[in-house]
């Protein structure tokens, strides 16, 4: 389903999709990428956790959209992205058994391949997408907008690497 | 008072202090109840009960019928054995607090310390870039001296943009790499900023301290709570019979109940704290422009993308909502607003924590109510009361001079002490809460003075708020005195409230009669000369001319009564000369004309120098001067008295005669020092009260607007007026207290030689005995305050046919070392104990 395409004209990475995401969704945090991208992988690829810890400001300044799109792109190739759809028991389940699951410690990178979007699976996808930006903290607007950039990266044939023609393919 | 123009609410104590103030009370209280329970729990188990009153009574019986120890030797022993057993119970009800203390600092050292570990800060050197960009926030806020003594750690993500945290001194700021990435000059840039001067505002505001102690105390008092009821429920799993089962519940399961609402009041009550502490932050770190207009971009920011949030997930965010916390950050006087939930949880502090300290107190000072209880009321309402008034402090600055809804506050202060007092107590002791077993109008007239002395106070520190806020002293300092003082004022308050209220609910029959035998009770006990002085001082001690014209009015009239009675002595001492005059008619005139006196000079001061607004510092004058002239009434005797002798003998030895009066009264406890403040401020209060209203009514009628009070005050008066109502205050509690330290003798010498001789050795059956000490309480519970029944009852013990109880008796009719009250309520346990009269006869308590 998730299949590379042998035919593509360039490699789809993690870092280079999410970049051009942020560019064109979240401009003012281009400069702060590299950061977000770096903790993000020296954590382990692990979302940061909700705040509100004692004492903290009470919700993430900085890179609220780069974390959610490296979020959802590490899920999405880990294969845990429509896992937010389901019941908690259910998430629980799968989590546990992907632990187990020979091969788990895969570690992802900035130059992991992303895979690309059946047609089948955008639905989902996109449910799965909103529903972890809203509940980041995104607006339902802003939300619903990078859930369109992202699936149209994701899908097949994608978008080209310059930001402005992105705004033709807008769904 | 002119409104701030930019609203500092950093001067008077912050709303979080207040609140965690108040959870840690509350938590401490809760503390020693759950140890208290857990003793019970013990004493099931078949553990040897703590407190034992029956070792007493057994060591007595056995030491009496052996014969061979005096009488005064066996009471004296009784009574100490008695003292001591109610010691230990005191310790017990008392140690549930250090051991959470304990486990409350335990936690706030070792959070740090693993929150530092979940954290996984990065090591970087000093240098590093990252670190110099945060500098100038970090400084900005802090300062050179407050930078110095901070660390700053550079986490991956893991702190959620920026933590405070630390303990002991030792505070760190864990800030994720992406905060300090290259800067630029954009809004999210500003926004970095503004967290990290968010972060360093948690330091300067003292956050962390207040932080993890509020957590510590949360978990400490679960960590007391879940295992005490989860034994109290196992206990009840394994009963078999359905009659155990049944006490078990009454007992057991009624406390389990119980202990889950401080559980759940605590829960929130420590997310309001946290909560509270960000809007501070907020308003700390918006001290530039910049900073604040970030922020507010931010709050917008976060607003729109939150979701609706249930009332509870509400209740326990430990951050505000980001639309408050932008409506903060435009009007910080949001901040200093009464809330209606800290006014109800101090009362249920309070209502709460009565009962079981004041328990400990009586037990501590061997039953003496009156000094243990009404001291434990005195600190714990000092305490409860320093919040409240800088809860009224902080209401009345922010909102420019006009006070808050008070009758309301009252209310809601009142009916947290209620309802606290309503929380059932092991050992609960019957005389504490009238109004959760006694009839409905007693309890009525109750919960009404409960909220009548609530308004006063709220009123009065309403009225010092203003008069010290708009004085020339800094206002800082100001709250520190002005606070300083209320405390002890409404510690004191409260004491007469509980006062009036053990006193209401020793009589069986409610009515007027009852009341205001309750209210004469209440003006015999020390916290009265202590609140009222209090108060006047508290106003009085304003610098501002007219409270100096004030004070110069209390010497004044103080010494203008004080003279007008001596002139009243030196006459009355003249007409009992005279054979034909009734003494005692003299002497009611000479009070009358007196009191009169007194009242005039406080009508006068009322009409003439009160009206709108003015109504509280004539009150407080008026007490003032009923404090001294009343403390000065034996020295007004003694010159009565040396003004009369002058005709007949000469000068020297007049005075010297005079001299040794005042000195004699003034060190037997002040004569009718304690009599004459009571009844002045009974009649002088109210007296100026109805004549500044008379004024104020006047002035409203003929359109004019309340003037400057005239006069021009000489400085050093008020100092010294000052002095006088502390001095006076002072020494006329302290004849109260030592009336009960040292309680005069009941009987006389020349009684007590009648009662021996009345005395029939072993003419009255030990039952009969034991029935006649609940007489005793019958009486006073009817209103006889005769003494008489308690005569008897001495020389019926005395002569009982229980060798104990005659040795009781016998050597109370020789000895004027022991308190009355407390005698007969030991020789009630004594006739209570298994082996006694009273149960080898089989007869049940009446």
């Amino acid at each position: 389903m998730n299949a590379v395409p042998p035919d593509a004209h360039r490699p789809r990475t993690l870092d280079s999709t999410a970049a051009r995401i942020i560019s064109r969704c979240a401009p003012e945090e281009s400069a702060y990428y590299p950061a977000v991208r770096d903790e993000f992988f020296a954590r382990g690829a692990a979302p940061r956790r909700p705040g509100d810890d004692p004492l903290g400001f009470g919700a993430v300044a900085v890179g609220v959209v780069a974390g959610i799109v490296l979020t959802v792109l590490n899920e999405l190739v880990v294969g845990s992205l429509t896992d937010v759809l389901r019941p908690w028991w259910d998430r629980a389940w799968r989590a546990a058994l992907r632990r187990l699951r020979p091969g788990a410690a895969t570690r992802l990178t900035p130059e992991t391949e992303l895979p690309v979007l059946s047609a089948a699976s955008v639905p989902d996808v996109a449910a799965a997408i909103t529903k972890h930006a809203v509940r980041s903290g995104l607006s339902p607007e802003e939300a619903a907008r990078l859930t369109r950039e992202l699936v149209a990266e994701l899908v097949e044939g994608g978008r080209d690497s310059e930001p402005d023609d992105g705004e033709e393919d807008a769904a | 008072m002119r409104p701030d123009t930019r609203f500092d609410p950093f001067v008077l104590p912050s709303a979080t202090s207040l609140r965690f103030a108040l959870l840690i009370i509350g938590a401490a209280v809760g503390a020693m109840y759950i140890t208290f329970w857990q003793v019970v729990l013990f004493e099931f188990a078949g553990f040897p009960p703590i407190f034992d009153p029956d070792v007493c009574s057994a060591r007595a019986r056995a030491r009496a019928d052996a014969g061979a120890v005096p009488d005064g030797v066996l009471l004296d022993d009784y009574l100490a054995c008695s003292a001591g057993q109610e010691k230990r119970l005191a310790a017990i009800m008392l140690g549930g607090a250090p051991a959470w203390a304990a486990l409350t600092v335990a936690v706030y050292a070792v959070y740090p310390l693993f929150l530092r570990r979940r954290l996984r800060p990065v090591p970087v050197r000093d240098d590093d870039p990252r670190l110099q960009r945060a500098e100038s926030d970090l400084r900005a806020v802090l300062g050179d001296r407050g930078r110095d003594r901070v660390r700053v750690l550079v986490t991956l993500g893991t702190a959620n943009g920026a933590r405070a945290f630390g303990a002991f001194g030792r505070y760190s700021i864990a800030v994720d790499s992406t905060l300090l990435a290259a800067r630029g000059d954009s809004d999210l840039n500003r926004q970095c900023s503004a967290v990290l001067r968010h972060e360093a505002a948690h330091l300067r505001n003292r956050d962390i301290d207040i932080t993890y102690l509020t957590i510590g105390a949360w978990w400490s008092f679960l960590a007391l709570l879940v295992p005490t009821m989860t034994v109290y429920a196992a206990v009840l799993a394994a009963v078999r019979s359905a009659g155990e089962a049944f006490d078990f519940i009454v007992v057991i399961l009624l406390p389990l109940a119980v202990a889950v609402v401080p559980l759940l009041l605590l829960h929130p009550a420590r997310a309001l704290v946290l909560r509270t502490r960000e809007h501070y932050a907020d308003v700390r770190a918006a001290d530039s422009p910049d900073t604040a207009s970030a922020l507010q971009t931010a709050f917008a920011a976060m607003a729109a993308g939150r979701p609706r949030e249930s009332v509870w997930r509400r209740l326990r965010s430990y951050h505000p909502r980001p639309q408050d916390r932008a409506g903060v950050l435009r009007d910080p006087r949001r901040l200093s607003r009464v809330r209606p939930a800290d006014l109800l949880v101090a009362g249920l502090v309070l209502g709460v924590g009565q009962p079981h300290l004041g328990t400990a107190g009586r037990l501590v000072t061997e039953g003496e109510a009156r000094l243990g209880m009404l001291a434990v009321a005195v600190l714990l309402g000092a305490v409860v009361g320093v919040v409240v008034a800088a809860i009224v402090w902080n209401a009345v600055r922010a909102s420019a001079g006009d006070p808050p809804r008070l009758a309301w506050c009252a209310a809601l202060l009142a009916g947290g002490i209620t309802a606290g007092g309503w929380v059932p107590h092991p050992y609960g002791p019957s005389g504490w809460s009238a109004t959760s077993a006694a009839p409905v109008a007693t309890a009525a007239v109750s919960v009404l003075a409960l909220w009548l002395t609530c308004l006063l106070f709220l009123a009065w520190s309403a009225l010092c708020a203003r008069r010290w806020l708009s004085c020339p002293v800094p206002p800082r300092l100001a709250g520190v005195l002005g606070l300083g003082c209320a405390g002890p004022v409404f510690g004191c308050l409260f004491a007469l409230w509980v006062s009036f209220e053990g006193f209401l609910g020793t009589f069986v029959v409610p009515g007027p009669t009852t009341v205001a035998m309750s209210l004469f009770g209440v003006g015999s006990v020390w916290p009265l000369p202590l609140a009222a002085g209090l108060m006047a001082v508290c106003v009085l001690a304003v610098p501002s001319q007219e409270t100096r014209l004030a004070a110069v009015w209390v010497l004044r009239a103080s010494g203008g009564v004080t003279a007008v009675y001596a002139l009243l002595v030196a006459l009355a001492i003249a007409a009992a000369d005279v054979r034909s005059v009734s003494l005692s008619l003299v002497v009611a005139l000479m009070l009358l004309v007196a009191a009169g006196a007194a009242a005039g000079a406080a009508a006068v001061l009322g009409v003439r120098r009160g009206g709108r607004g003015r109504t509280g510092a004539v009150a407080c004058a008026a007490g003032a001067m009923a404090c001294v002239a009343g403390f000065l009434e034996s020295a007004a005797f003694a010159s009565g008295k040396w003004a009369a002798c002058l005709p007949w003998d000469g000068v020297r030895p007049c005075s010297a005669a005079a001299w040794d009066y005042a000195l004699a009264m003034y060190s037997s406890g002040g004569g009718m020092a304690t009599l004459a403040v009571s009844a002045l401020l009974l009649v002088c209060v109210p007296v100026a009260v109805v004549g500044s209203a008379v004024r104020a009514r006047v002035d409203r009628r003929r359109g004019r607007e309340t003037g400057a009070w005239p006069g021009r005050p000489r400085s050093g008066r008020q100092p010294v007026a000052v002095a006088a109502v502390v001095v006076a205050a002072a020494f006329v509690a302290a004849f109260h207290a030592a009336s009960v330290v040292a309680p005069l003798d009941a009987f006389g010498s020349e009684e007590r030689r009648e009662l021996r001789a009345a005395v029939v050795p072993g003419g009255t059956d030990g039952d009969e005995a034991c029935r006649a000490v609940l007489d005793v309480f019958d009486a006073e519970a009817r209103g006889d305050m005769s003494g008489e029944s308690r005569s008897s009852t001495l020389v019926t013990l005395a002569s009982s046919d229980d060798p104990t109880l005659a040795a009781f008796g016998r050597a109370m009719l020789e000895s004027t070392d022991h308190s009355p009250t407390r005698f007969f309520h030991l020789v009630d346990n004594y006739c209570t104990t298994p082996g006694s009269p009273m149960q080898d006869a089989g007869g049940p308590r009446a």
